[in-house]
């Protein structure tokens, strides 16, 4: 199992500094929340710890080996990325866009083998998404396609999986659903790292949370030590209700605190 | 098992058949009647009979560049359809051809092409090289697609300006006269000397553009995702250029310009091997040595007192159909 850090993690965008020295680890078995007003640089985090994003300082390491300097398809075995779920560009049958999971296993100029094959199809049964095998992506709700991405991801049978808001455009039974699936996956000894914007559903379902500002962590740590009144004013510029129920911290966002939007 | 597998597979062995019983009726037709059962043994005929000398000498060379023109064109399109993400791209769109067509032309005008024949061959290949290293000066060796397409754009009309401007400017009218029916595209009077020159570029060029085959794949899903899988963009967009640039060059200086093939084809295999970017690659190169062997064979049966170019009835056949593909989408769109 493997262990993924940034450390001190600096990129701009010309004179724009969207990165100020982040350092974060993701260790198995855990599923980081990683949370902060638009703009505040979870994604181009997210893009640096894939190794994907130019940085002007800082280095990813993955088990302690700089990830620059691996083999580009051993780092893909490694490592997964799930982005939002968008559509794929062309009309591919469900089974063929899990099957592209399997690509950093696969051998040069050799077919899909038998190991391949049973990869798919396990990652289709955890996914409930057996049964759409044979439809056309550009046919399916937002919710399924999730399941499809999440199944690529899964198929390719990755230590790391890093997804970059999954959750964003779904109904709350496709958020729960999606976000048991994310934990399951962790729960296997897998470290999974999530961009979320519902801080309700990081409450729920993070065992840590990263908590972004103007490229910087303002606060990190088990759930209800990063979503105080006080570290949601200052961020969000939001107020919250928050709780216990049965043992375990909830907010929801309530009312706005400050005219100004956060992130500017 | 994969079920579309052995539906892909199929269809390959459909169009290698399909490939095979052209170029035979390729050989075949003509002016001097040869028998079909005649026309294989001609072909590896040791004396010099009529038969073995017409099928040899005339008729190899023009259906071995029709293979070879058809499936640079397809191979490249659906390359480039895969990598721009876009139906409507072709080899054309990145100024591949246009360039090679206005090297060709720059031999024409200086009369290099009098002093010796693979002058002609030679200026196509050297304008599509030419072609890649503006386009990289002008898109950057950066990661942006828009860049590349934005720089074909530009380069496209400059090298079309520049081939009218050739014409506009030429000394006498018969250089102008060749210049121009040597743009339209034909397959006809080449021997295998065009194929020698073609097909130690084009060889290397399709071997960059299969190579390929899973990054575009990768793609399909968007350029993080695909460069997640371990397949950057940069490296694709390199091999995409560069094998187009040699093959398509190639093509164009054997065969002047045939338009259309690497539009329509990967479009009307497309959905034969399930919307599979990497599965179209091969399948495509079939396809379009099936349509411009067939193109070529309708134009020398149609002959009647001039001769219709290749180029001319390609764009006949792609025209309307590139109309179709855009009302299609408008109404996808709305």
């Amino acid at each position: 199992m493997r262990e993924l850090q940034g450390h001190g993690i600096r990129v701009s965008f010309g004179a724009f500094e969207a990165l100020k020295g982040v350092s974060l680890a993701l260790r198995p078995h855990e599923l980081v929340g990683l949370i902060g007003p638009n703009g505040s640089g979870k994604s181009t985090l997210v893009r640096a710890l894939l190794g994907l994003q130019a940085m002007d300082a800082g280095r990813v390491t993955l088990d302690g080996r700089p990830l620059h300097a691996m083999d580009r398809r051993r780092v893909a075995r490694d490592l997964a990325y799930l982005p939002q779920a968008g559509a794929a560009q062309w009309p591919l049958r469900v089974y063929d866009v899990v099957a592209l999971g399997r690509l950093p296993h696969r051998a040069p100029w050799r077919g899909p083998a038998a190991a391949d094959h049973e990869a798919v199809q396990r990652a289709l049964e955890q996914t409930a998404t057996r049964h759409l095998a044979e439809r056309h992506v550009d046919t399916l709700s937002g919710g399924e396609r999730l399941r499809v991405h999440l199944a690529r991801v899964l198929a390719g049978e990755p230590d790391i999986l890093l997804a970059d808001e999954p959750v964003a455009a779904l109904d709350p039974y496709h958020q729960l659903s999606a976000m048991n699936l994310l934990r399951g996956h962790a729960a296997r000894g897998h470290g999974v790292l999530v961009v979320l914007h519902d801080l309700t559903l990081a409450a729920r379902f993070c065992h840590r949370l990263v908590l972004l500002d103007h490229g910087r962590v303002v606060a990190h740590g088990p759930p209800a030590t990063v979503l105080t009144a006080a570290h949601l004013g200052t961020t969000y510029h939001i107020g919250v209700h928050s709780g216990d129920h049965g043992g375990e911290h909830y907010v929801i966002p309530w009312s706005i605190c400050r005219e100004d939007p956060p992130g500017g | 098992m994969n079920p579309t597998t052995g539906r892909t597979a199929a269809l390959y062995g459909g169009l290698v058949a399909a490939v095979a019983l052209l170029a035979l009726a390729s050989l075949g037709a003509g002016r001097a009647p040869i028998a079909l059962l005649d026309i294989v043994p001609a072909l590896w005929s040791r004396d010099d009979s009529l038969a073995a000398l017409i099928v040899q000498e005339v008729r190899l060379p023009r259906t071995l560049l029709a293979v070879l023109v058809g499936a640079t064109l397809g191979l490249a399109g659906a390359a480039l359809q895969g990598l721009l993400r876009n139906p409507l791209a072709e080899p054309g769109v990145i100024g591949i051809s246009s360039c090679a067509a206005l090297g060709a032309v720059a031999v024409f005008y200086t009369g290099l092409s009098q002093a010796f024949p693979l002058a002609l061959p030679l200026g196509g290949v050297t304008g599509a090289l030419a072609a890649v290293s503006l386009l990289y000066m002008l898109a950057g060796r950066g990661e942006s697609l828009l860049a590349l397409v934005l720089a074909g754009v530009a380069l496209n009309s400059l090298a079309g300006a520049l081939t009218a401007l050739a014409l506009n400017l030429s000394p006498n009218p018969f250089a102008a006269y060749e210049v121009f029916f040597w743009l339209l595209g034909s397959l006809g009077d080449r021997s295998m000397e065009h194929v020698h020159l073609a097909l130690p570029l084009m060889l290397p060029g399709w071997l960059l553009l299969l190579s390929t085959g899973r990054a575009l794949d990768a793609l399909t899903l968007g350029e993080d995702a695909a460069a997640s899988l371990g397949f950057g963009i940069a490296s694709v967009r390199n091999r995409v250029v560069l094998g187009s640039a040699l093959a398509v060059g190639a093509a164009v200086a054997v065969s002047g310009v045939v338009g259309f093939v690497g539009l329509v084809v990967p479009h009307l295999l497309r959905p034969l091997v399930a919307h599979r970017p990497g599965a179209l690659l091969p399948a495509s190169a079939l396809g379009g040595a099936v349509l411009v062997l067939a193109a070529d064979l309708l134009v020398r049966m149609a002959g009647g007192g001039q001769e219709l170019k290749l180029g001319v009835v390609t764009a006949l056949v792609g025209a309307p159909f590139f109309l179709y593909l855009v009302l299609h989408y408008r109404r996808r769109m709305l």
